[in-house]
């Protein structure tokens, strides 16, 4: 039993002395890999149109708000994708991590409905499609949908179609949109 | 010498000793006994006693005593018999009154003749719960596997796995935080609560695994309402000593190499010391067509153990570090609903990789420290005394796919720390009564690292948890005996845990909980949840031999369960479920009432064991579907946890027949049925039913041959939770099935056991002999690919 007695004491000691922290109020964390935002500029000689959608609470309930203002007929606009962080303020551009690492990603285009054609441009360092810029070549006047996805790792190089080229979509964005005088 | 100490069991000693008398009747004689433990005269329970020639079996009771009552005059053969123990034969010639015996039954240092899974199902556990154990040999033979698929060879088992080498254990249906498991007398705190989270220890360290079906045994806890799996360290014999074994293997599929070593050090005084390391590499598995891409793994183990024991009181510390570094599926990294749409229509995974052996993101790095200290002492005779300390500190980090900066910072990084004290006493049965008793007091600390830049999937958090039980138990004149529990326990839980102001705002937890709240952000809201959840756990059971070789057991167990912290505080998206899944801070405890009942029949050729049960859980928790959400990452569904009233049964089934001398035919059986009353539906990720058949031959030097077959029926019974996703590209709606469930599937495997000397041996085994390509509906990965093909597993080993 003196024994027994001695390991109590040893072991309450041991329990009371070390390694029991307690609760204290811990730092918020604002997520920097978040979108909230994707942004795409058009422009033509004659046009300048911005296409936005915005969801600050990311995963939460509320849902994003889209801004899609009409675009002309036979015109070609040349684009340019920023994807952004506006939880944080200032914003985050994620564009530049996403360029950096052009290897690993792409966008990829889907037009439904509309009579529009859409073509990447810039590349990555093996001269594979990232896409963050874009050519979009409108015709005639149509109704229908303009679709960006973002994949992390898509097998490279590929045909352009989402359904085939795999990786992890880490942003989906339709636009529904009018091509209209 | 060492020969003789690990392969010849030692019989230490017999001791007669006889109560004169004058007078010799016949047929009133009797044989009255004690068994004990020839090491530290330890009385063993439940040995079985059984005399050759009429085939009389009685069990010692918790003092190690047994009777054998209405004899005639003449010779008998007895034949005593113990878990773990070398079977002894005695012979007693009969001619008085009253015979006594003193039986030593040796514990093995190596148990060459037992069998996978020991049949009767009320061993040293609890007197009428139903139990089934695997031994040391079964263990040693299946060195590189991990528990879930070791105990899943027991019926009513089976495991949920995520990918080849994240396994956790479901019992009748139930697992995660509903099953328990005690590793060496110390319960595992390291985060059981995902489904993804395979319990931290190596099987090495056990020399056997008892699976209690219920959550009866309540001295291990109250809320185990899935059942209880214990795993035992072995026992090491009063002697001076020193020994080891190793064993050396490789497996076919994943290329892979393990090694595992123990040392064993023992004094006549009662010193002992052990020393155990192993080691694990696999890389890439293949499915029968193609490598899974980042399935490679890496485990690695170090425990050490040391006491000074003596027949009346022992100290002794253990500790047990294990690591593992485990690669998740390439293929299942996805985003949203429409990758797991692709998914689904693909026959198999989009990027198909050659061989490797790196493990990339996403993969998971744990590791679980686990240090005991525990003192005992037998009290005048009557009863033990036990002190127990013990400490765990569980780390996980799980790392993703992700960009710049963070590429090399994990996306999970969470430390659980857990300490208890406890006290129990164990009495001796003294007039057919004996109890058991305890108390428990445990503070358990989560700390979930910022530096992750994600938000916290599990909050900071402080546990208290007090326990305190009693266990009485009465054995009436024929050896039936009842069984009587209560437990109390309180859990105390504090938590720390932002909340985004809309889902805050959207739960309605501004109105229902805004006591919690402590201050606000711009889209924050921190609050500080304070819980509490009393309960009240009762056993009772019941167990009889019918004849000489029929057994009853049954047992009816209410129990309640607290909500885990996943449970209660989850709150976005989960990204290898491409799923948001949300807790609910209101949830009250499960209750579960579940009545087991283990029926058996042994005779010389054949063991038979009937094993239903019925369990009703009300505030059952589980995630069911709420809606599809469009993020700006795309569709996801968004699973809620609730609450419901479940209802499961079904009926686990074992056979074995003796053919010949060397054939024998064993079968196994398991079925589970399992609804939400609520919503009168199935329940999801019930195990299908599953039939094993086995036959193999021996012969008397031990060497082994078998073949097994193992069918896996498909579940017809499974909740509709498909959803519609609107896909541009096809201008459609699209259904993404996920509820349905995969074909039935039938397994071949061999295994053959070769004693090469009496230090060594050689196991080969061959599972999936056929490489079948199939899917198991309890793998996550199920959705994304095949399971491993053929594998050929050899393993060496030797003693010295």
């Amino acid at each position: 039993m003196k024994n027994i007695a001695f390991l109590t004491s040893l072991i309450s000691l041991f329990f009371l002395n070390s390694c029991v922290k307690t609760l204290e109020a811990p730092e918020q964390i604002n997520e920097e890999e978040l979108i909230t935002t994707l942004v795409v500029s058009l422009e033509s000689a004659t046009d300048q149109v911005e296409l936005r959608y915005t969801d600050l609470d990311g995963d939460g309930p509320n849902q994003g708000v889209f801004q899609a203002p009409n675009l002309k007929p036979n015109t070609t606009y040349s684009g340019k994708l920023e994807f952004l962080n506006e939880s944080e303020s200032p914003a985050e551009d994620i564009t530049l991590e996403i360029e950096e690492e052009a290897n690993d990603h792409q966008v990829f285009y889907v037009v439904n409905g509309l009579n529009a054609t859409i073509e990447p441009i810039n590349i990555d360092k093996n001269g594979y499609y990232l896409g963050t810029s874009f050519s979009l070549t409108t015709l005639s006047p149509s109704e229908g949908q303009l679709q960006f996805i973002l994949r992390h790792l898509p097998t490279k190089p590929n045909d352009g179609n989402p359904a085939t080229a795999g990786g992890a979509t880490d942003l989906s964005v339709i636009f529904n949109l009018k091509i209209t005088e | 010498m060492f020969k003789t100490l690990l392969h010849t069991i030692l019989i230490v000693g017999l001791l007669i000793l006889s109560i004169p008398s004058a007078i010799a009747q016949q047929c009133n004689l009797q044989i009255k006994g004690i068994v004990v433990d020839s090491h530290d005269d330890t009385p063993l329970e439940a040995s079985s006693v059984l005399i050759l020639e009429n085939n009389l079996t009685v069990f010692s009771n918790s003092k190690g005593q047994f009777e054998l009552k209405d004899l005639c005059e003449g010779t008998y053969t007895l034949y005593f018999e113990h878990i773990g123990c070398k079977p002894l034969e005695y012979k007693v010639d009969l001619n008085k009154d009253t015979t006594s015996l003193t039986i030593e039954l040796e514990h093995h240092i190596e148990a060459l003749d037992e069998v996978t899974v020991a049949s009767k199902s009320y061993l040293a556990v609890s007197d009428s719960g139903v139990e089934k154990r695997i031994e040391s040999v079964a263990i040693k033979q299946n060195s590189s596997l991990q528990l879930a698929d070791i105990v899943s060879k027991i019926s009513g088992v089976t495991s949920l796995s995520t990918g080849n080498a994240i396994s956790k254990p479901i019992i009748n249906g139930l697992h995660s935080s509903r099953v328990m498991i005690v590793n060496n007398g110390v319960r595992m705190e390291d985060q059981e609560w995902g489904s993804e989270h395979a319990p931290n220890m190596d099987v090495n360290t056990a020399s056997s695994i008892t699976v209690v079906k219920g959550a009866n045994a309540l001295q291990y806890g109250g809320d185990a309402i899935g059942g209880i799996i214990l795993a035992e360290p072995e026992k090491i014999a009063f002697k001076d000593s020193i020994y080891g074994r190793s064993i050396v293997g490789t497996e076919t599929n994943g290329r892979a190499a393990f090694i595992n070593s123990a040392l064993i050090y023992s004094k006549k005084n009662g010193l002992q010391a052990k020393l155990q390391s192993s080691y694990k590499k696999q890389g890439d598995v293949q499915t029968p067509d193609y490598y899974l891409t980042n399935s490679a793994n890496e485990h690695k183990n170090l425990s050490a153990y040391i006491a000074k024991k003596t027949t009346h009181k022992g100290i002794s510390s253990y500790f047990s570090y294990v690591n593992s570094t485990i690669g998740i599926l390439s293929a299942s990294h996805i985003g949203d609903a429409s990758d797991l749409y692709r998914a689904l229509n693909a026959d198999r995974p989009a990027t198909l990789t050659d061989f490797s052996y790196q493990i990339n993101a996403p993969r998971q790095e744990v590791d679980h420290l686990l240090l005991k200290i525990n003192a005992y002492s037998i009290v005048r005779d009557k009863g033990k005394l036990l002190l127990q300390f013990d400490y765990q500190n569980n780390h996980r980090l799980e790392y993703d796919l992700r960009i710049g900066d963070q590429k090399n910072i994990a996306a999970l990084d969470l430390k659980l720390l857990s300490e208890s004290l406890s006290l129990d006493y164990h009495s001796y049965r003294s007039n057919g009564f004996q109890f058991k008793s305890g108390i428990l007091g445990k503070y358990q600390f989560n700390y979930s690292n910022p530096d992750t830049g994600v938000k916290r999937l599990i909050p900071d958090y402080v546990k208290l948890h007090g326990g305190v039980y009693g266990i009485a138990d009465y054995e009436l004149e024929d050896k039936s005996a009842f069984e009587f529990g209560l437990r109390f326990d309180y859990i105390d839980l504090k938590s720390y845990k932002f909340y985004q102001k809309s889902r805050w705002e959207d739960r309605g937890y501004d109105q229902l909980f805004s006591d919690f709240v402590i201050s606000e952000s711009e889209n924050q809201v921190l609050t500080k949840p304070e819980l509490q959840f009393p309960s009240l756990t009762a056993t009772l059971g019941y167990h009889a031999h019918f004849g000489s070789n029929t057994n009853l057991a049954a047992n009816i167990t209410r129990s309640k369960r607290a909500p885990n912290p996943a449970e209660l505080f989850s709150d976005g998206l989960h990204h290898s479920a491409s799923r948001i899944e949300l807790g609910d801070l209101s949830f009250n405890q499960e209750t579960s009432t579940k009545l087991s009942v283990a029926i058996e029949h042994q005779s010389n050729s054949t063991s038979l064991s009937i094993q239903p049960f019925y369990n009703a859980i009300k505030d059952f928790i589980f995630l069911r579907p709420l809606e599809v959400t469009q993020t700006i990452r795309g569709f996801f569904q968004v699973w809620s946890y609730e609450q419901t009233k479940a209802e499961l049964y079904g009926l686990d089934l074992d056979f074995r027949q003796k053919l010949t001398n060397s054939i024998e035919y064993s079968s196994q059986f398991s079925w589970v049925h399992a609804t939400d009353l609520d919503k009168n539906e199935a329940l999801i990720s019930i195990p299908p039913l599953q039939f094993n058949n086995e036959l193999s031959l021996s012969d008397h030097n031990g060497n082994q041959f078998g073949i097994q077959s193992s069918y896996v029926g498909k579940q017809n019974r499974y909740p509709d939770y498909n959803f519609n996703i609107y896909i541009p590209k096809d201008n459609q709606w699209k259904l993404i099935d996920i509820s349905s469930t995969p074909k039935a599937y039938h397994l071949l495997g061999l295994f053959a056991n070769l004693n090469l000397s009496t230090q060594s041996s050689l196991s080969i085994r061959v599972n999936n002999l056929l490489n079948t390509s199939y899917r198991n509906y309890l793998n996550a990965m199920r959705y994304f690919s095949d399971e491993m093909g053929r594998t050929i597993t050899i393993q060496y080993k030797i003693n010295y």
